[in-house]
């Protein structure tokens, strides 16, 4: 790896660099590992900030526009901070027949924030998001990557508590191995 | 009840790993094919009659045989297997990799080795982590059997798989956004023609194919054409994995002979749950039209749906019961497809959200006289009219919904609320 | 030629064409935004549909894109077609559902192709009862301001600035109706070509920064055909003034030159015009120095008209006439000359730089010099490997398909240049040596290296279906030789030689001596009054010679429109009208005669310069005109000047002149109203077939040389101009402006080996001596624009540039400071080390106050 070796005036730490060369090598151009690049960040710090993004940019031989304009494309890249732990509440029509409306109220009450927000400690932030591909468990939510079905007051309630007793799971939120 | 695809799913310890699945027959279908010529395998997946399970229906062995022949052609050429599975209702290419991964990886392999690919990849959604940690593994298996890789069964031939996750848009399931995402881009969708077949990922020729159909490969291979066309109830080849969602009392996907009926799927589910009663269904995945209690008995598969002036779409239902407001329903569809909109044609970027906050605005109590006239004069222009499909795919059910609810729509503008509430 | 049928009738249309273009070239109307003419199709806003038939018992057809329909022969479409005519309403309506009705307040009003399209689509009542969405807008530099409230999401700006101009610091952000484009942060946009995104935005996202500090409307605009001044290509403009005032500068289509775009100092550099110098009229004091004068020299200037420059030589005679350009210039351009008329190599124009495969860049820095030379070689570039996408049967209009099938596959670019120029971005190989050695290794190549890159860019050149060569005036007579011998040693290969000004090469024709030779001729007493002709001179000369020159010569008439070096050491200075102010012709790099027209009337006592040369002599010119016909009764070279543009008497078909302000006009009789409330006569136009007025013909001129804007019904932005061409984005109705004066005459090209040491002076071995050698930046270097406003704001800060090798050697730091000795004189410099410079040489910016007197290469020692 010639090009963007980890700078000293990087603001991604080495194990950032070093997992985003991991991916340079699997692939065939390095704007095709641009997303995953924006995960290996993303994995680390919850979301991509400016620098962090030119950081990444330089390192793919990409400008920061350039990776900007995908960053900002997709669902799942955040480019606002988020809180510790991340809950998606699928808003799309199946879970949506079967009650995703109470169930994000639910956690809009406990979390006492609307959604799109984070909470003042920092704690939880709260989206939503398109059908997350288990309808046969609506309602559902993506609590720190882990999806959670047939949500009920008592499982929303439990799968809070669990989060705040467990740190993130990286393993989980992020990229596997 | 006949088992193809879901024939090794089982809950059995270790059924979804490699030892299991050659136990069962499994890569025979492989090495069958790379003892052929990859034109005539091309012509049994065409004798097949298989149609794309993805959505459109396309016959995959004529897609297969209009890539652009390896003779001048670029190199490298692509396998990509849609996994993006994102269109609302949809579940079941997750439940068919969950529960048997190799039967994809030797769908693709043979894809490879018809379509003289070098290498695949398999474009999954990033929520579903733990069946791309089950792909992966599946993946590292067929490489260590020889079944993946350099020369691949010693026949001169090499390919690999790999397994790229999305960063989350419904757009990355069009053939041609996935390509763009694949590459690193916003999945916007490309002009067609070029078909990827003759420039697709990195302008070299590439063929697109979603989980279901792919997976349909091995046992097609194995069993010949004739067999997998006969399999079909109705006009169209081969089982179908059918699910359901929405108030019944066991959502889930069954495999099913293509042509069952939505009847026969709502007594699998159970039924209606208890105190809903059946309205109406979008038979296949949010992006097809309403189909209500009267055309349960159409067969579910591409022709059949057609001449009812419906669609199999995916074949994942998702059923309406009484209790849901269907201006609420239809506001809800329209959210999703304003928002997943790439923004790259007008119609589908200013039309939908305009679509959607009328919808909205109705279902507040803000109707006004002529709004139903306003959504369908809209709808009408918008759908038909767009660069790709995502905004026809957001007019079918909104317009069918808007003709079949024009009531519920009456009285919501009459009544300045929404009596659902 | 294909036949199509549009709306049951069959038109013929040139054979690789898709249906907008089939129906814009048989002169019908189809509305449309994101096509464009030089960008393709991409099918994103789907204004251009129509109902496309398979055949013609098809009754039923289908909606589909004009656009991305190719023309083949029984194409059938229907523009009329209800259906279809309503959809492009609703496409307009669904843009107007959040573009706000701000027109009034907007700087497109009035030029807005999106209220072109409303209006054609007949979109005029809103029922879109809900909020607009809005954005906040960024700074993007001095150039360009940013509204993307107004945004109707075409793609053409990221289109234009990402896939042709290659800039990598604007983008489109986000997805659905949330898309935005800009750049990641705000900040001075980075290309060069960034203003013309105010002409590709169909609306007013991106507007003219410099023209809103005092706005003018389209219509209220006095406009004239134009050339830009600010370089050697010569690309056409139009120019906009009100009250006198100049407002803003916009391309003018030319096919042979410019295409539809201009670069930024093209753009912006007119704010020149606000910096003229006004002093008493002292024409006795000069005609009195004349009269008294033992022997008269007259130096001329690049930046000066043909016709002034021939009065001036007729005034002091040929043996007395100085071009007005520097030695090293001047032994360039005649080199340069001598290869044109020998024609070893085919000189291309502008235009067809565009369609090389193969480049060779030696010795000169287009984006500095002539910056659309760089955007011609992009283009080149680009569409090189069109090859590719056409055997899979891609058109080439389909613009997304061709990229997305060349997977950035680019055509060969090779750089010889003493610095890493910018274009080396997107060069396949480039080497930064002296300029000595430019010439060196142009002779490797054609001499058939036996190994190395000279022999690979030989294999290349000689595969090539269209090999190119580029150099310029600036790289020195030498490698001008070398370049032509390499040209000339590959079949089919072209040539394309810059000049440095506008009219460089028209007074290199003229003739005459360098400036250094005028100045001996003072020096040595033969004469003692010198007349300059918008010439500074400490630009073009060592300071001790400039001072010297200053204390020999008794009087020193200046002509010049601008406060100089040259000006303040003058005894008599004569206020010439500006560029603006007067017509003329200028001869570009390959040769090309345009006529420029005046856009407003002289400023009362301050007329153009031949007539105050006229004035100082004994000469009966009524008009230019008169000058340029004797010029070409004098010399037949310049007989094409005549054939380039009419002269006075020409007329309309409906025998009037041309406005070069519209009907709708305003305020004629208010714009003096704080004077005068009389209702002042038009001022007369005597000189030109155009009129200062809203009399005369406002339709397109059988004569494309005298466009004053493009303007047609329904089409009031610059997108009429597909109403003026053969067919769009071809040729103008009329042919393209302007005629080329040299031909090749097949003459041996004059080589003088010996001048060789004249251009480059080598550095003698010593250890403190280096080349040093002027950069031409885009924005500083050219005398006029770096006065803009605009321009100024981006003028870098000087530096010496060095490699590190050779700073070790010469013991200079980073951050310190150069002190460079040379012809007398000594510059300072904060120096910058860096490894794009080549070694042995020392890179300071050209025409910077800080460094008048570096006018070519030469060597310098390190004190
Ligand atoms: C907006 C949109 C989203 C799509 N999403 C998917 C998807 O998630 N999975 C899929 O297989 N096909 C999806 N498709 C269909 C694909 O474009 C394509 O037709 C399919 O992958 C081809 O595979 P098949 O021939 O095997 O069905 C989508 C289409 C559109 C227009
Ligand atoms: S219909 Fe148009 S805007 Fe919508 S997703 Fe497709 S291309 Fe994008
Ligand atoms: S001009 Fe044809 S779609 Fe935009």
């Amino acid at each position: 790896m010639t090009k963007g070796a980890c700078r000293r005036d990087f603001m991604l730490t080495v194990e950032e660099c070093a997992e985003i060369k991991e991916e340079l090598i699997h692939s065939p151009t390095p704007r095709a590992a641009c997303v995953d690049a924006l995960k290996v960040v993303q994995r680390h710090r919850g979301w991509i900030d400016d620098e962090a993004l030119g950081d990444v940019a330089e390192l793919l031989g990409m400008s920061s526009a350039e990776l900007d304009g995908v960053a900002t494309f997709y669902n799942l890249i955040f480019r606002q901070p988020v809180g510790e732990h991340v809950i998606l509440v699928c808003d799309s029509i199946s879970c949506w027949l079967v009650g995703s409306e109470s169930v994000l109220s639910a956690l809009e009450r406990r979390l006492g924030i609307k959604a799109g927000e984070t909470t003042a400690d920092g704690k939880f932030t709260l989206l939503l998001t398109v059908c997350l591909g288990h309808c046969d468990i609506a309602p559902v939510m993506m609590l720190d990557g882990e999806i959670i079905g047939n949500l009920t007051q008592e499982k929303i309630d439990d799968a809070l508590k669990r989060a705040l007793s467990s740190p993130v799971d990286a393993e989980n939120v992020g990229e596997d191995e | 009840m006949i088992r193809v695809l879901t024939r090794n799913i089982s809950r059995a310890p270790g059924a979804v790993w490699i030892d299991a699945y050659e136990a069962n027959g499994g890569y025979d279908a492989l090495k069958k094919a790379v003892s052929m010529a990859p034109d005539d395998v091309i012509k049994i997946v065409k004798d097949s009659r298989l149609r794309g399970r993805g959505g459109a229906g396309f016959p995959t062995g004529l897609k297969w045989s209009s890539v652009l022949p390896l003779e001048g052609s670029a190199r490298p050429r692509y396998i990509a297997c849609n996994f993006d599975e994102m269109e609302p209702g949809t579940f079941k290419d997750r439940f068919l990799v969950d529960g048997d991964p190799h039967q994809l990886v030797e769908g693709m392999i043979i894809a490879g080795w018809s379509c003289r690919a070098d290498m695949g990849y398999i474009f999954i959604r990033d929520e579903y982590k733990i069946t791309r940690q089950i792909l992966k593994r599946a993946i590292a298996e067929a490489e260590n059997k020889g079944l993946l890789g350099e020369n691949i069964l010693d026949s001169g031939w090499s390919y690999r798989i790999f397994v790229h996750a999305s960063a989350g848009r419904y757009m990355a399931g069009e053939e041609t956004g996935l390509i763009n995402a694949l590459e690193g881009r916003p999945a916007m969708p490309r002009s067609k023609p070029p078909y990827p077949g003759t420039s697709g990922l990195w302008g070299k020729p590439t063929v697109v194919n979603n989980v279901e159909t792919l997976s349909c490969i091995p046992h097609i291979v194995q069993h010949g054409a004739e067999w997998f066309a006969s399999l079909g109830k109705a006009k169209d080849a081969g089982t179908k994995i059918y699910g359901i969602s929405g108030n019944v009392s066991r959502p889930g996907c069954w495999e099913l002979p293509m042509g069952s009926t939505l009847h026969e799927l709502l007594d699998l589910a159970g039924g209606m749950r208890d105190g809903f009663k059946f309205r109406a269904a979008l038979p296949g995945g949010a992006s097809t039209m309403f189909m209500d209690a009267l055309q349960l008995d159409i067969p579910l598969d591409y022709d059949a749906l057609k001449d009812a002036a419906l669609m199999l779409g995916t074949g994942t239902a998702i059923i309406v019961d009484d209790r849901a407001c269907p201006v609420g329903l239809l506001a809800n569809l329209a959210m999703f497809y304003a928002r997943e909109s790439c923004g790259w044609c007008t119609p589908c970027r200013e039309g939908l959200p305009w679509v959607e906050k009328l919808l909205r605005a109705i279902d507040d109590g803000d109707g006004r006289a002529g709004d139903i006239e306003l959504l369908l004069d809209l709808i009408k222009n918008i759908g038909p009219n767009t660069y790709c499909a995502l905004a026809a795919g957001a007019s079918f059910p909104i317009e069918s919904g808007i003709k079949m609810f024009k009531s519920d729509f009456e009285e919501h503008i009459a009544q300045g609320k929404c009596p659902y509430r | 030629m294909p036949t199509v049928i549009i709306d049951g009738i069959e038109y013929e249309v040139e054979q690789g064409r898709n249906m907008l273009e089939a129906v814009l070239d048989n002169g019908l109307d189809l509305p449309y935004f994101c096509w464009h003419p030089a960008m393709g199709s991409v099918g994103a806003c789907r204004l251009c549909a129509v109902r496309l038939y398979r055949d013609e018992s098809d009754t039923q057809g289908k909606i589909a894109m004009a656009c991305m329909t190719p023309a083949n022969d029984g194409t059938r479409i229907s523009i009329q077609d209800p259906e279809a005519t309503e959809f492009r309403r609703c496409v307009v309506e669904w843009l107007m559902t959040n573009h706000p009705h701000d027109c009034p307040v907007c700087d497109e009003g009035g030029h807005c192709h999106l209220q072109d399209m409303t209006t054609m689509c007949g979109q005029t009542y809103r029922r879109f009862r809900f909020k607009k969405r809005t954005y906040t807008n960024q700074y993007l530099g001095p150039f360009l301001t940013h509204e993307m409230n107004r945004c109707i999401q075409c793609y053409r700006c990221v289109r234009f600035y990402r896939d042709l101009a290659g800039g990598r610091d604007f983008n489109v952000f986000g997805s659905r109706n949330r898309i935005y484009f800009g750049r990641q942060r705000d900040g001075v946009l980075e290309s060069e070509f960034s203003g013309n995104l105010a002409e590709v935005c169909p609306t007013g996202v991106f507007t003219d920064k410099t023209s809103a500090r005092h706005y003018t409307r389209k219509w209220d605009l006095r406009t004239a055909p134009s050339v830009c001044i600010h370089c050697g290509l010569g690309c056409n403009t139009i120019p906009g003034s009100r009250y006198n005032k100049m407002r803003r500068i916009e391309g003018r289509f030319n096919g042979d030159v410019n295409g539809y775009f201009l670069c930024d100092r093209g753009r912006y550099g007119y704010e020149f015009s606000y910096d003229t110098i006004r002093s008493e009229n002292a024409i006795d004091d000069a005609q009195n120095a004349l009269k008294e004068a033992k022997g008269v020299v007259g130096i001329g200037s690049p930046r000066a008209s043909l016709e002034s420059n021939y009065a001036l030589q007729k005034l002091v005679g040929v043996e007395h006439f100085s071009a007005g350009l520097s030695e090293f210039e001047q032994e360039a351009a005649e080199q340069y000359l001598s290869v044109f008329k020998s024609g070893t190599a085919q000189m291309l124009s502008l235009a067809e730089v565009e369609l090389a495969d193969v480049v060779v860049v030696l010795g000169i820095d287009p984006t500095g010099e002539a910056p659309m030379l760089d955007f011609a070689i992009r283009q080149a570039m680009r569409k090189a490997p069109m090859e590719v996408a056409r055997k899979l049967n891609i058109p080439d209009w389909d613009a997304n398909a061709v990229i997305n099938a060349l997977n950035g596959a680019k055509g060969k670019l090779y750089i010889a240049a003493p610095w890493s120029i910018k274009l080396q971005e997107i060069a396949t190989e480039a080497i930064n040596v002296t300029p000595a050695n430019v010439a060196v290794f142009a002779r490797d190549i054609s001499r058939g290296a036996v190994d190395g890159l000279a022999s690979g860019i030989s294999t290349e050149l000689a595969k090539a279906k269209k090999p190119l060569v580029v150099t310029g005036i600036s790289a020195g007579a030498d490698t001008i030789l070398a370049a032509s011998e390499l040209a000339g040693s590959i079949p089919g290969c072209g040539l394309f030689v810059t000049a440095p000004e506008a009219n460089t090469l028209g007074v290199a024709m003229l003739g005459g001596q360098s400036i250094r030779q005028a100045v001996d001729t003072i020096e040595s007493g033969q004469a003692d009054t010198l007349i300059v002709l918008e010439n500074d001179l400490a630009r073009r000369m060592s300071s001790p010679a400039f001072a010297s020159l200053v204390e020999n010569v008794k009087n020193m008439i200046v002509l010049d429109c601008i406060e100089t070096q040259t000006t303040r050491a003058a005894t008599t200075i004569l206020p010439v009208a500006t560029f603006f102010n007067s017509d003329g012709a200028f001869v570009n790099n390959e040769s090309r005669a345009q006529r420029y027209y005046a856009v407003d009337p002289p400023v009362e006592d301050i007329p153009a310069a031949w007539s105050r040369i006229r004035d100082l002599g004994d000469f009966t010119w009524a008009g230019y005109e008169d000058i340029l016909r004797e010029l070409a009764a004098d010399r037949p070279e310049f007989a094409g000047t005549l054939e380039a543009a009419p002269f006075a008497d020409w007329r309309s078909t409906a025998n009037r002149k041309i406005a070069r302000e519209t009907h709708r006009s305003s305020g004629r009789t208010s714009k003096d109203a704080n004077r005068t409330m009389r209702e002042p006569q038009p001022p007369d136009d005597a000189q030109t077939p155009l009129a200062f007025s809203m009399e005369g013909d406002q339709n397109p001129p059988a004569s494309s040389a005298v466009i004053p804007r493009f303007w047609w019904p329904g089409w009031n932005s610059n997108a009429a101009s597909n109403k003026y061409q053969k067919e769009v984005g071809a040729e103008l109705h009329g042919g393209n402006p302007g005629v080329r004066l040299l031909t090749a005459s097949g003459s041996e090209p004059e080589a003088d080996r010996d001048k060789a040491s004249v251009s480059y002076p080598q550095p003698a071995g010593e250890s403190k001596e280096i080349w040093l050698i002027p950069r031409p930046y885009i924005f500083g270097s050219e005398e006029l624009s770096r006065r803009g406003i605009a321009i100024g704001e981006l003028i870098p800060p000087p530096e010496a540039a060095i490699h590190p090798q050779s700073a070790q050697k010469l013991g200079l730091t980073d951050g310190g400071t150069a002190e460079l000795d040379f012809d007398g004189q000594t510059i300072s410099l904060p120096i910058r080390v860096e490894e794009s410079v080549a070694v042995g040489v020392i890179v300071v910016p050209m025409g910077f106050p800080e460094t008048y007197g570096v006018t070519s290469p030469t060597v310098a020692r390190v004190k």
